[in-house]
C-alpha cells in the first residue's frame, strides 16, 4: 500500500538509523504539540490556577500518560522509519498509521544541512536536514546518523545535486579537529570569539534574541508572542495591578512600573547575549570552492551551507547599539520557497533557514560582502540621496496630521499650554523624519544597486542587478508633477522599496537592472 | 566613479519608458460596465425594499430614500473610476520582456523578463467568458501570489501572449 512499485526483494534496501532518532521524533512530537496546544495549556493553566480545588494529581498523571503515549509513537516511528539512496535521488518511508513514502530527485534539493541537537552529541549523532525547492518548503529529516556519516552524507547529495559525484574522491572533513568544534573544509574567513559573540547578542534585536534562547531549549519557531500572552495569563499582571492600586495609589503603581521596565531593560540584553552564546559560540564561517558554509551552537550544533549563485542579496542591518559599537550584521538572503510568508506565520513551522554573520567590522563586512557578491565593492559607495522636500512632507505630515488637529482642540478648548505640547511634538517628528531622510539613499555600483533605509541605525540591501526579478515603478500625479517616484525592486528573496527617487534616475536604475538581468541570461536560482 | 558607470550606460539603455503600450480591448470596457451595473444592482434593489413596505413609517422611509440614491452614485463613481483607470492600462512586449501600465493615482508601470516567469496562466471568469475575455497571471520566484496579473485580454491574444513569453523564457 505505501509503496506500490518496490518489488519484495528491494525491501533489505532500507537503511535504518540508529535508535537515538526516536528520541528526536519525540523531541519534535513534543514541541509541535506543545506549540499547538499552548494558548489552550494557557487557559487551562490559568483557569485551574483561580479554581479552588486544583486537580495536581489529575493533570500529572494526565502529562505523564500523554509523554508515555508520545513515547512509545516515537518508537513506532522510529521502527517504521527509513531511508534509500538511489543514483539519483533519495526515498524516506516515514509515519505510523498514515504511512508515506518520500521521494526525493536530487535536483530538487536546494540546501542540505547537518544538525546536532544537543541530545544527540554524546552519542555522536546529527540529523541531516535536506530542503527541498518545492512550493511546500518542506524538509526532509534524516534524524540519529553518525556525525561522519551524516557529512558523508551530505557531501554526497551536495555533489549530486552539483552533478559530479564521480570526480571528488577527497575525503571528507579530512581535518577537522577531533571535538568537530571548529570542522571547517577549505579556507576559514571568519572565527567569531567570545566578545564577538556577546556584541552579536548586544547588537540584535532584543525580542528576537528572546525568541531564539526559548527557541533554543524548545526547538524552533516564532513563539514570542504565544510567551508573552501566556507569561501575562500566567503572573495575573491585571491583579497585580489592582492591588496595588489599593494599597499605595497611582504613585507606587507608576514606581514599580518604572522598576519593572528598568530590570526588563536590563535582562534583555541578558537573555539576547545568552541566546547569540548559545546560537554562535565557535561560529566559524568558511568557504570551499563556491559553497559557503558557517558552523555555530553551544549545545546543538547548527550547520548551514549556502552556494554562491544562491545568494539573492546581502543585507547590512547595524541598529542604534550597533551602530554605537561600529559593528554590522549580515545576513544572506536565499530565494524563498514558495509560500514562505505563511509558513513563517505559522506557530512552530520551521522558517526559511537565515544564514546570519554577526558582528563584523565595517572592513570585515566589505571584505565578505565581496565574497559573498562578487566584484561588489561595498567599501566605496557613492550614495545618492531621495527628495527631501516630499519624503519629510509626507511623513512627518502622516504622523502629524492627527496629533495637530487634536492638540490645536486641546488648547483652543482645554488650555491654551497644549500648544507648548504641539510646538514640542512637531519639532520631534522633525529631528526624527530628518535624521530618517539622511539614512535613505541608493545607489549603483558596477553591477550592484544598493539600497538603504534607516533611523538610528540603518539596514542596507545590496543586490546583483542582473538578479533582479522584476521592477515596479510607481508614481502619483502629485509625483508626476515634482519628478518623482517610487522604485520597486523584486528580488527573489525579497522586495525592496526606494521612495521619492527622482523619477529620471529611477526609470534609468530600472532600465540598467532590467538589461543587466536580460543580458545576463544566467541561472539566477 | 561609482556613477559615472550608471551615466555612461544609461544613455543606450533601451528606454522601458518611451514604448507605445497596447490599450486593452475595447470589450474590455463593456465588461468593466456590465461588473457596475451588476454590482450597483446587487447592492441597490435590496435597498429598496424597504421603501416597498407599507408598515414602515413615512418619516422613516424618506430617509431610506437616501440608502439607494447614495448606493447608486457610489456605484456609478466607482465605474467611473474602473473606466478611467482602463484607459490607463496598457502592455507591450518587446524582444526579453513585458511591460505592463495600470493604476489611477499610483501609476504603477512592471517590466518583468521573460527568463524570470516560473509559470503563465490564464484564467477566465464568468462575465469574462461571456465577452471573449481572460486575465493572463505570470508567477516568477520568490513569492506565492501572482507577480503580473493582466486583466481583459482578448482570450485568444491572453494565450498567445502566454505563449509567446514561455517559448522565450525557455519553458518550451
Amino acid at each position: 500500500m505505501a509503496e506500490p512499485e518496490t518489488a519484495p526483494g528491494m525491501e533489505a534496501d532500507w537503511r535504518r538509523v540508529s535508535p537515538v532518532a526516536a528520541m528526536d521524533f519525540l523531541v519534535v512530537m513534543v514541541r509541535q504539540g506543545f506549540f499547538q496546544a499552548l494558548p489552550a495549556l494557557a487557559v487551562a493553566f490559568v483557569s485551574a490556577y483561580q479554581s479552588d480545588s486544583f486537580p495536581f494529581g489529575l493533570v500529572v498523571a494526565g502529562l505523564v500518560f500523554l509523554l508515555l503515549l508520545a513515547l512509545a509513537w516515537s518508537v513506532l516511528s522510529y521502527l517504521r522509519f527509513g531511508y534509500r539512496l538511489f543514483p539519483e535521488r533519495i526515498e524516506v518511508r516515514k509515519g505510523v498509521i498514515h504511512r508515506e513514502t518520500l521521494k526525493l530527485a536530487f535536483d530538487r534539493i536546494q540546501n542540505v544541512s547537518v544538525y546536532e541537537p544537543f541530545y544527540m552529541r554524546p552519542f555522536g549523532m546529527a540529523v541531516v536536514g535536506i530542503d527541498t525547492a518545492g512550493s511546500s518548503g518542506k524538509e526532509i529529516r534524516l534524524p540519529g546518523i553518525e556525525l561522519e556519516k551524516a557529512r558523508r552524507l551530505r557531501q554526497e547529495l551536495v555533489l549530486a545535486v552539483e552533478g559530479e559525484a564521480h570526480v571528488d574522491a577527497r575525503p571528507v572533513e579530512a581535518d577537522a579537529p577531533d571535538d568537530g568544534r571548529h570542522n571547517a573544509r577549505g579556507e576559514v574567513l571568519l572565527r567569531l570569539s567570545r566578545r564577538d559573540v556577546v556584541i552579536a547578542g548586544l547588537t540584535a534585536n532584543f525580542m528576537l534574541w528572546a525568541a531564539i534562547a526559548f527557541a533554543t531549549v524548545m526547538g524552533s519557531g516564532d513563539t514570542a508572542d504565544n510567551v508573552i500572552s501566556w507569561l501575562i495569563n500566567r503572573l495575573n499582571l491585571m491583579d497585580v495591578v489592582d492591588a496595588l492600586r489599593e494599597a499605595g495609589g497611582q504613585w507606587l503603581l507608576g514606581l514599580v512600573v518604572l522598576i519593572m521596565v528598568c530590570v526588563a531593560m536590563l535582562i534583555l540584553p541578558l537573555i539576547s547575549v545568552i541566546g547569540a552564546l548559545f546560537r554562535y559560540d565557535g561560529y566559524t564561517l568558511s568557504v570551499d570552492g563556491d559553497r559557503f558554509r558557517c558552523a555555530s551552537g553551544l549545545l546543538s550544533r547548527h550547520d548551514n551551507s549556502v552556494r554562491t549563485h544562491k545568494i539573492q542579496a546581502v543585507a547590512w542591518k547595524q541598529n542604534a547599539i550597533a551602530l554605537l559599537l561600529g559593528r554590522i550584521n549580515l545576513h544572506l538572503r536565499q530565494a524563498s520557497a514558495g509560500s514562505g510568508q505563511e509558513a513563517a506565520n505559522q506557530l512552530g513551522v520551521k522558517t526559511q533557514r537565515t544564514f546570519q554573520v554577526p558582528s563584523l567590522h565595517p572592513g570585515e563586512a566589505v571584505a565578505l560582502t565581496a565574497r559573498f557578491l562578487p566584484d561588489c565593492r561595498a567599501g566605496e559607495i557613492r550614495w545618492t540621496g531621495v527628495d527631501r522636500r516630499a519624503f519629510m512632507l509626507v511623513n512627518a505630515g502622516w504622523v502629524l496630521a492627527p496629533f495637530v488637529i487634536a492638540l490645536v482642540a486641546l488648547s483652543l478648548l482645554v488650555h491654551p499650554v497644549f500648544l507648548f505640547a504641539l510646538v514640542l511634538l512637531v519639532a520631534l517628528v522633525l529631528v526624527i523624519t530628518h535624521r530618517c531622510w539622511k539614512q535613505s539613499g541608493w545607489a549603483v555600483n558596477g553591477d550592484h544597486g544598493m539600497i538603504r533605509q534607516g533611523f538610528i541605525g540603518s539596514s542596507t540591501t545590496l543586490f546583483p542587478l542582473a538578479k533582479v526579478q522584476r521592477i515596479d515603478l510607481v508614481q502619483t500625479p502629485l509625483q508626476a508633477r515634482r519628478g518623482l517616484a517610487h522604485l520597486v525592486v523584486h528580488l527573489a528573496s525579497h522586495t525592496v522599496t526606494m521612495h521619492w527617487m527622482r523619477h529620471a534616475d529611477a526609470e534609468r536604475f530600472r532600465d540598467l537592472a532590467i538589461e543587466r538581468a536580460e543580458r545576463a541570461r544566467q541561472a539566477w536560482f | 566613479m561609482a556613477f559615472t558607470n550608471l551615466q555612461v550606460d544609461t544613455e543606450t539603455l533601451p528606454r522601458a519608458a518611451t514604448l507605445d503600450l497596447h490599450p486593452l480591448p475595447p470589450a474590455h470596457r463593456r465588461e468593466i460596465l456590465a461588473q457596475g451595473l451588476i454590482t450597483t444592482g446587487i447592492f441597490v434593489l435590496p435597498s429598496i425594499i424597504p421603501l416597498l413596505i407599507p408598515a414602515i413609517p413615512s418619516a422613516v422611509r424618506g430617509v431610506l430614500w437616501l440608502v439607494p440614491v447614495l448606493v447608486l452614485l457610489l456605484g456609478t463613481l466607482l465605474t467611473a473610476l474602473a473606466l478611467v483607470r482602463f484607459r490607463r492600462k496598457g502592455y507591450a512586449l518587446r524582444q526579453h520582456d513585458v511591460v505592463f501600465r495600470t493604476g489611477l493615482f499610483w501609476r504603477k508601470t512592471t517590466v518583468l523578463p521573460f527568463d524570470r516567469v516560473q509559470h503563465a496562466e490564464v484564467t477566465q471568469g464568468p462575465l469574462q467568458r461571456r465577452f471573449g475575455l481572460a486575465t493572463l497571471k505570470f508567477f516568477t520566484a520568490g513569492g506565492s501570489s501572482v507577480d503580473l496579473a493582466i486583466e481583459g485580454l482578448l482570450a485568444d491574444d491572453a494565450e498567445r501572449l502566454r505563449e509567446t513569453v514561455l517559448e522565450r523564457a525557455g519553458h518550451g
